[in-house]
């Protein structure tokens, strides 16, 4: 009988090793069993059980995932048929119930079968097309590429499945389907490679998928029911779930219809895993942990619609107490129990000079000065780390520091046009006086997307300056803002978010209004000129060509009254407690400044199918956010004073491998500006910027004009999109051959001047004066081992000026200096 | 690697699906697990690439004119046709301007195609439409928006590095960059100093080291400080690297080891410097900035470069304009005084370099190019109101490309322009067929995506086929 097959239907078999594994299963307290009750409608219809086991500790206990140790047992027999792994599949109408036993413990599910003696039809819409998507027929680099492939078109990801119905029933003079013999429809005889298919082999002829497609050909190629039932939503179960590292988890799909009724599609979505060196997935929802400890999300998609499953493999250790760990704030909170569920350790506290220069340098932008470092050591109290993160906060560095982070995503660019200095400078001295000033983040962002008039009287003005196409303006709104890349939508629905093209030109219909008059130059080289809101504007539907009112994403559409700004009601839908994006997308942004990597990642991609590592934590910032009257200061202090920012990143037994649950501090590279900033503090030899007062610090550059070979080569954005991507601290070839050979970083240090020239003129001895140096290189103080060996080296040198400035060059080198860590 | 492979990656067969897990075809190509998807693109592109294949491409930033080099009217109106005859080459059927008799001599050795086209009339939106296959959005745009030739080259080809860069330029073309790829991947340049406008025609390619004029003893004065410099930081380097998960820090090693080889390796020294070439070289390639580019362009590749773009910079004599490009307006120069005073330098560089890769057997995998971002207006126009010196403006809808070596078929025309040079009529081209015909040489698949900074993978080109006549 081919119907009882429990293995991938449409892919090659993959061998688990799970189900070898010998599990403990002596707590069993009993099994649970999803879904509790299940309606099957037509012939040779499935369902998966998830049979899972729990200890008399319920919830807080462990879980087991047994569907493949259970036993099943179907009365009266002949209504469904169960497969070794779970799977129910209708033999007759009538009901039944299955019993569902693992050792002593069980269980029963009630089963109701009807129209158990004939197949439901099949649906294009609802069966046909998703297949497509599975077997990647209409991925992007196929069938749904936009001018197709081989002369065979699809709509990307099936998103219109009324375009692929007739290219597919109509199209290729009609071989593409045979009725009267199926399997020399083209659609079956090249998936197959019965007919050469230059995609290869997608399904062969002894699959699920063949045998639905040929029963479709064979009963006409027809649509469908006009009136069938339309897909509402897709859940995954379980939507959160921990797997041992070699043990499995089923997983089942189901599809919600707006009639009402569910069906298991476990077997006709696209499942994927975000991170396949986690957790691997099979055609038929069974995910596998590696051996790798961490967590993942299992997505699945259908018709364009989303749902996530969680997973996390926590490592498997014998530790016998958690390490000290003290609570100082909710993040603490919620990091303890994400550490505990991963069953990784986190790592003690840093020492002070550590924290000293970590804190400096995300709050401030540079490494801390010596005295600020002798000061701080030499502090008994024990608030001193509160009030220096207080310190940091308040100081113009910081507000430097946040002034150019912003400046960047707000694409404050000169493009050396020199009309448009006024602007850039203006731009970005409002930019700094508000983060000064603790200026709310939600009238920050109203602002500058309401901005109006000219950047002499208006400076946010300058973002439309730069960003000057409808697509644009919905693209950094939702990039800078919101926290997601809603690009793709704008051509077609989005392939791993509920987002349609409606909502894509539902935002840009907030930017219907704006006018723009006067102004020199061309394009976005234009400067002085003066934006106004119009007292009408819309824009149409790409497809259907009608006008889309503006709406927020899952907002309802508004009537905006003539001459009104509608981007005023852009900014109120954004800056509700209620709205999903705003306030997470600012506190994860916050998080990845100091952390290195977003809760999610990349941080400008916060959709549903990319969730965070840490949702509770996530939610919980935002929410405190919200409170504070969304204070941008308030957050940062809240992520620097909590013992999670202050972990050491050097490693326990456990978590050398974890790079999500923030068990330990990641190491980061500095940026451009701060290691550029810092190696002129060392040195003190100041870089020069044209048209800038001596002293002016790369952190303070309003715009992206000021030309410096270092500054682009270690990655300095420079300003073409609003991704925080487009910095890049990745180390490059070009950026070692210049700090080893170029004269721009030598000079510095072996300028007359230099502090190493300085230093080897000093007084003291040769300790003293490597000891100074080491403070303010490293800012720390150096090891007696470090002393020894620099000394010995100083001593060997004919030259002490040579010496000095070869043992500054070392250390501006050492990734100690280069990285935050 | 399957031919399947090349088309659609996807899981198609057994090795490359438990490699990726239950990834299916659409996570590749749609941007769910690009660090996967490049995985095995890059796995699947390291079988195919060509290991030694390379390009020297000598760029007429502004943009040559057709009409008075490869793609002569003789026929045309006057004020089409312009000053210049053509001449007949060694080969039946290819005729070229009169300013290149020496060229005209060696038709056997190099291809032109005089039909390709595209839709960019200004200078750096189309340098970067030109050589990155994609229409920028903005206009004027100093940065390419989207990776240059040479860029995706470097990406595609960066675990090929020795010693010695990969990607070389002379400087920075205006709209050309590496966009979304990052400043890894732009051009090393060994003498950073961009030539502007208003600069001489002095650019000297080279030195490194700080040395001067390719002094042995300040190089190895220089070296050895470099040494110890490094051995020191050895020392006192001692964070631990594994606590950096992300690579980062291996990667700093790793590019440190690789910068110091190059800096003190003989080979990179030798491939740099042009002492080593014996004068009568010297004087073949003409002591110009033009033949001394060409010849450090060959010493490049012959060391193991893959991909050298120099900019044909060109400061022309007062009287014949204010220019050092080939933007031959009416308002920049006379472009027919501009032809006469520079093409005799280019008849010599250019033939002298081709020769030397046909003597040294390196046609057979050097590339060289000549072309720059369009073609130039058939209609002459006097709009200099001082002078009505006769000039040509931007034409992106016909262009000619001069091509040698390679391992291509040379000896050559294809496609033809109207009676005019107006538009291409036999052989019409969009330009990416020539970035087509490159990157099939270099063995990189078009069809792989890079992610952009908004996250949407965008495929190296989305159109044009090979040249099918050069291949």
């Amino acid at each position: 009988m081919w119907l009882v097959v429990v293995p991938l239907v449409f892919g090659p078999a993959i061998s688990h090793a799970e189900d070898g594994q010998p599990i403990d299963l002596s707590g069993l307290a009993r099994v649970v069993v999803h879904p509790d009750a299940v309606r099957l409608t037509g012939r040779h219809e499935r369902q998966r059980l998830v049979v899972t086991g729990m200890t008399s500790a319920g919830d807080d206990g462990p879980r087991w995932d047994l569907g493949r140790r259970a036993r099943y047992e179907a009365v009266p027999a002949g209504v469904v048929e169960v497969t070794a792994g779970g799977e129910l599949i209708a033999r007759r109408s009538g009901t039944a119930v299955v019993r569902v036993t693992v050792g002593k413990v069980h269980s029963e599910v009630r089963v109701t079968v009807r129209d158990g003696e004939t197949f439901r039809p099949v649906n294009f819409t609802n069966d046909i097309n998703p297949l497509l998507t599975r077997l990647g027929c209409n991925g992007g680099s196929c069938h749904g590429k936009s001018n197709g492939r081989g002369g065979f078109r699809l709509s990307l990801f099936g998103h219109h499945p009324e375009w692929d119905f007739e290219w597919i029933t109509q199209g290729g003079r009609g071989r593409r389907i045979f009725s009267a013999a199926p399997d020399r429809s083209l659609l079956l005889s090249k998936p197959t490679m019965q007919m050469p298919h230059g995609g290869g082999r997608r399904m062969s002829v002894d699959s699920d998928a063949y045998r639905l497609v040929r029963r479709w050909v064979r009963e006409g190629a027809r649509w469908g029911e006009v009136d069938v039932a339309k897909l509402q939503r897709i859940e995954v179960f379980p939507s959160e779930a921990t797997v041992r590292s070699g043990h499995s988890q089923q997983l089942v799909v189901t599809a919600v219809y707006d009639d009402g009724t569910r069906r298991d599609v476990s077997r006709v979505v696209e499942l994927r895993t975000n991170d396949s060196s986690l957790v691997e997935i099979d055609g038929a929802g069974l995910a596998t942990a590696g051996k790798r400890t961490g967590q993942t999300a299992v997505i699945a998609l259908l018709q364009g619609r989303v749902a996530v499953s969680r997973l996390t493999v926590p490592l498997e250790t014998s530790r016998a107490s958690w390490p000290e760990f003290p609570i100082a704030n909710l993040i603490d909170r919620h990091v303890q129990r994400k550490l505990k569920t991963l069953g990784v350790a986190p790592s003690a506290v840093c020492d002070d000079a550590k924290f000293l220069r970590r804190v400096t340098l995300h709050l401030a932008g540079r490494i801390p000065r010596p005295d600020d470092i002798e000061a701080f050591l030499a502090d008994g109290s024990p608030r001193k780390r509160a009030k220096l993160v207080s310190r940091l906060l308040a100081s113009p560095d910081y507000a430097d520091t946040f002034a150019q982070k912003w400046s960047a995503l707000l694409r404050n660019k000169r493009r050396g046009q020199k009309d448009r200095i006024a602007g850039t400078i203006t731009f970005h001295r409002w930019i700094r006086n508000a983060i000064a000033s603790g200026m709310p983040f939600d009238r920050f962002v109203r602002s500058i997307l309401t901005a109006t008039g000219n950047v002499s009287v208006s400076p946010p003005a300058q973002w439309y300056a730069e960003v000057r196409y409808l697509d644009r303006y919905v693209d950094d709104t939702a990039q800078v803002f919101l926290g997601l890349r809603i690009g793709c939508a704008r051509c077609h629905h989005h392939p791993f978010e509920n987002f349609t093209q409606g909502d894509y030109y539902g935002l840009a219909a907030f930017f219907t209004r704006i006018g723009r008059r006067e102004g020199i130059g061309v394009a976005e080289r234009r400067a002085k000129e003066t934006v106004f809101i119009k007292a009408a504007g819309s824009v149409k539907h790409p497809v259907t060509g009608n006008v889309v009112k503006p709406h927020g994403l899952g907002g309802p559409d508004l009537e905006v009254p003539p001459y009104a700004d509608p981007r005023h009601r852009l900014v109120d839908w954004m800056a509700t407690r209620e709205n999903p994006y705003f306030a997470r997308a600012f506190v994860n942004r916050m998080w990845a400044h100091c952390f290195g990597r977003g809760l999610v990642e990349p941080i400008d991609d916060m959709r549903v199918t990319n969730p965070a590592t840490n949702p509770r934590l996530l939610d919980a910032l935002a929410n405190e956010f919200v409170d504070s009257g969304f204070n941008m200061r308030r957050v940062l202090e809240l992520i620097t004073t909590s013992t999670t920012y202050q972990l050491d990143s050097s490693a326990n037994v456990d978590n050398l491998d974890e790079t999500q649950g923030h068990s330990r501090f990641y190491p980061q590279r500095l940026s451009a500006e701060m290691l550029l900033d810092s190696i002129d503090q060392v040195t003190s030899r100041p870089t020069a910027y044209g048209g800038l007062p001596v002293g002016t610090r790369a952190m303070q550059l309003p715009d992206e004009n000021y030309s410096n070979q270092f500054l682009k080569l270690f990655g300095r954005p420079p300003r073409e999109s609003a991704c925080e991507c487009e910095r890049t601290a990745a180390p490059s070839l070009s950026q070692s051959l210049f700090t080893l050979n170029d004269s721009f970083l030598l000079g510095k240090i072996f300028d007359a001047k230099s502090r190493a020239g300085v230093l080897a003129t000093a007084d003291g001895d040769h300790a003293a004066r490597i000891r100074r140096l080491f403070l303010v290189a490293l800012s720390r103080p150096a090891t007696s081992i470090e002393v020894e060996k620099a000394v010995k080296y100083v001593v060997s040198e004919s030259d002490a000026k040579t010496a000095y400035s070869n043992l500054m060059w070392a250390l501006i080198n050492t990734k100690e200096f280069q990285y935050n860590h | 690697m399957t031919r399947t492979a090349a088309y659609c990656r996807g899981p198609i067969d057994r090795r490359s699906f438990l490699k990726i897990g239950g990834l299916s075809l659409g996570a590749l190509s749609s941007g769910l697990s690009p660090d996967l998807a490049g995985l095995l693109a890059a796995e699947a592109a390291g079988e195919a690439l060509d290991k030694d294949f390379s390009v020297i491409l000598f760029w007429a930033n502004g943009g040559p004119s057709h009409l008075e080099t490869f793609d002569m009217k003789p026929e045309a109106p006057a004020e089409y046709r312009g000053e210049f005859q053509p001449i007949s080459t060694n080969v039946p059927g290819m005729d070229i301007c009169e300013l290149l008799p020496n060229l005209a001599r060696m038709g056997e050795k190099y291809s032109v195609v005089r039909s390709l086209f595209h839709n960019r009339n200004e200078h750096s939106g189309g340098t970067c439409r030109f050589l990155s296959g994609y229409t920028p959005k903005a206009a004027n745009p100093a940065d390419a928006e989207y990776p240059e030739l040479g860029s995706v080259v470097a990406k595609q080809l960066e675990d090929e590095v020795d010693d010695i860069p990969l990607f070389v330029a002379n400087t920075k073309f205006y709209g050309g960059g590496p966009a979304y790829l990052g400043a890894a991947y732009s051009a090393f340049m060994p003498n950073a100093k961009s030539i502007t406008s208003s600069g001489a025609n002095r650019y000297d390619p080279v030195p490194l080291f700080g040395a001067k004029d390719g002094q042995l003893s300040a190089r190895e004065t220089a070296l050895k400080s470099l040494r110890k410099r490094n051995s020191l930081l050895s020392e006192f380097d001692v964070f631990r690297r594994e606590l950096d998960r992300s690579g980062s820090m291996d990667a700093l090693d790793k590019f440190r080891r690789r910068a110091v080889a190059m800096l003190t390796s003989p080979r990179t020294a030798r491939a740099f410097d042009l002492t080593k070439e014996p004068e009568s070289v010297h004087q073949r390639y003409g002591k110009t900035h033009w033949g001394r580019s060409l010849l450090l362009s060959r010493r490049l590749v012959e060391h193991g470069a893959r991909f050298v773009q120099m900019q044909a910079t060109f400061r022309l004599k007062k009287e014949n304009g204010r220019t050092s490009n080939w933007d031959d307006h009416s308002v920049n120069a006379d472009i027919f005084k501009a032809y006469r005073e520079r093409m005799p330098v280019f008849d010599q560089a250019v033939p002298a370099l081709i020769n030397d890769l046909y003597d040294r057997g390196l046609n057979e995998k050097v590339l060289f190019i000549f072309c720059g971002e369009f073609g130039r207006t058939p209609k002459i126009r006097h709009q200099d109101k001082a002078t009505k010196r006769p000039g040509r403006d931007h034409w992106a809808r016909s262009m000619s490309i001069f091509l040698s070596g390679g391992g291509l078929k040379m000896g050559q025309v294809i496609g033809a322009t109207n009676s005019r040079g107006e538009d291409p009529v036999r052989r019409v081209m969009n330009s990416n067929c020539l970035l087509s015909t490159v990157y099939q040489r270099f063995g990189v698949n078009t069809e792989h995506h890079f992610f952009d900074n908004t996250g949407r993978p965008v495929p190296i080109l989305t159109d044009g086929e090979p040249i099918s006549e050069l291949l």
